[in-house]
């Protein structure tokens, strides 16, 4: 969320100086909508259920567009999106030779998520109707699952903690860059656009994992290894709006 | 006005919680005074998913748990609201075999290093460590459970424990003999 706001206030000034200079039309858009999960983890050995969540979940969406000439602008955006953790099978977890005696999963675990970008738009303007597309680069938090199990092997007295950890440490929400482009369909009435929104998000970079094997008696690391998933998370957003333009 | 307000109410709450956690970090437990009255040994078999009482078949001897219950005065469970605590603590916990262990514990060796406290959860545990210098009083639960972490040769084998307390008292006792296969 920090680096969010950072790229916010960072490029925010630059488009504010832009406006004082000339007088080309601003815009304010107010987005509510649902954000569905495209993103299918495969992480191999480990479940999957690590970093999936639910398929939908509702998110509401700023964004303030400049506009330095008719057609070309930039804007930044700002989104809160509601995320839970699905409950999928998590059993290939944990190897056919041993028992779970117990672990701390927290299937459904959900927070809210941020996510801010910064890019450029390019309006279409016929009477009332107006299209704007947009490419826009930001960064983006994840919800991330870090469970831990003890399991005892079958036939002996043998006993293992296992941990996964988003992250290096402890992870719930993992901060990554992201690319969305996106499009709007406007209706203007008076000052006031009504808005059809999509946009996509697409990662382009993932939520590293560690797994960390230890031995119960003696709390010593027996295996320790990172891992990812193959594939990049996405998300598609498609929202209503109202924008107001100035 | 309504500022001095807010600030009157921001202070209080703050005074209230720093109040609360140092009440609360300074309270004792209370604990119920009890005696060790004698203890109990157990085999138990650990080859499933949790240990249970041993039958006279045996037990793989990668699975041998061997299960101490103390009992006393006072009836203990997990869910007493105050815990109860020995008027005579245990100071020490040995192990020795009656029989011959393996080729580097001969019988009537002292063989406590070669059990470790139990990690799984199980009922009523109790932690016995005594090795490191501390002493078993906080009756937290009555069980000891003492997995075997070194492979004994297979055949019959029992065990002496002889548990010393505070006072210098010692009381000891023999286990059963259990084949370990």
């Amino acid at each position: 969320m920090r680096k969010i706001i950072i790229l916010i206030l960072f490029f925010l000034p630059a488009i504010l100086q832009a406006q004082t200079k000339r007088s080309e039309s601003m815009i304010i858009d107010m987005i509510a909508g649902i954000n569905v999960n495209l993103f299918e983890p495969k992480f191999g050995n480990a479940s999957d259920c690590l970093l999936s969540t639910k398929t939908i979940s509702p998110f509401i969406k700023g964004r303030f567009s400049y506009f330095f000439s008719s057609g070309w602008g930039a804007f930044v955006d700002l989104k809160l999106a509601s995320a839970t953790h699905s409950g999928r099978d998590y059993s290939n977890m944990i190897p056919n030779l041993y028992y779970n005696l117990g672990d701390d999963f927290k299937e459904n675990n959900s927070t809210i998520l941020h996510d801010g970008s910064i890019g450029g738009t390019y309006r279409i303007e016929k009477k009332n109707w107006s299209i704007r597309t947009r490419l826009g680069i930001g960064i983006g938090e994840m919800l991330a699952k870090n469970p831990n199990f003890t399991i005892k092997e079958k036939g002996n007295n043998n006993l293992y903690y296992i941990i996964y950890l988003a992250g290096d440490t402890y992870m719930e929400v993992d901060e990554l860059p992201f690319l969305n482009p996106g499009i709007s369909l406007s209706y203007k009435y008076d000052d006031i656009l009504f808005n059809v929104d999509i946009n996509y998000t697409q990662f382009i970079q993932k939520t590293s994992y560690t797994y960390l094997l230890t031995d119960a008696y003696t709390q010593k690391v027996i295996e320790k290894r990172k891992f990812a998933p193959k594939n990049l998370s996405g998300n598609l957003e498609i929202g209503l709006g109202i924008s107001f333009s100035f | 006005m309504k500022y001095l307000l807010r600030t009157i109410l921001v202070l209080a709450v703050f005074l209230g919680m720093g109040f609360n956690c140092e009440g609360y970090l300074d309270e004792e437990p209370e604990y119920r005074s009890c005696k060790l009255t004698d203890f109990e040994l157990h085999h138990m078999n650990n080859e499933g998913k949790q240990p249970v009482e041993a039958t006279s078949d045996g037990i793989k001897k990668e699975a041998y748990i061997l299960r101490i219950d103390l009992i006393t005065d006072s009836l203990i469970s997990n869910y007493n609201y105050s815990f109860y605590k020995l008027e005579d603590g245990i100071i020490k916990l040995d192990i020795n075999t009656i029989n011959t262990f393996n080729q580097d514990y001969p019988a009537g060796a002292d063989i406590r290093s070669c059990f470790t406290n139990y990690p799984g959860t199980v009922e009523q545990y109790i932690g016995d460590y005594t090795q490191k210098g501390d002493t078993i009083d906080i009756m937290t639960g009555s069980k000891i459970y003492l997995a075997l972490r070194t492979i004994p040769q297979a055949g019959l084998h029992s065990f002496k424990v002889t548990l010393t307390f505070a006072s210098g008292k010692k009381i000891e006792k023999e286990t059963t003999p259990i084949v370990l296969y």
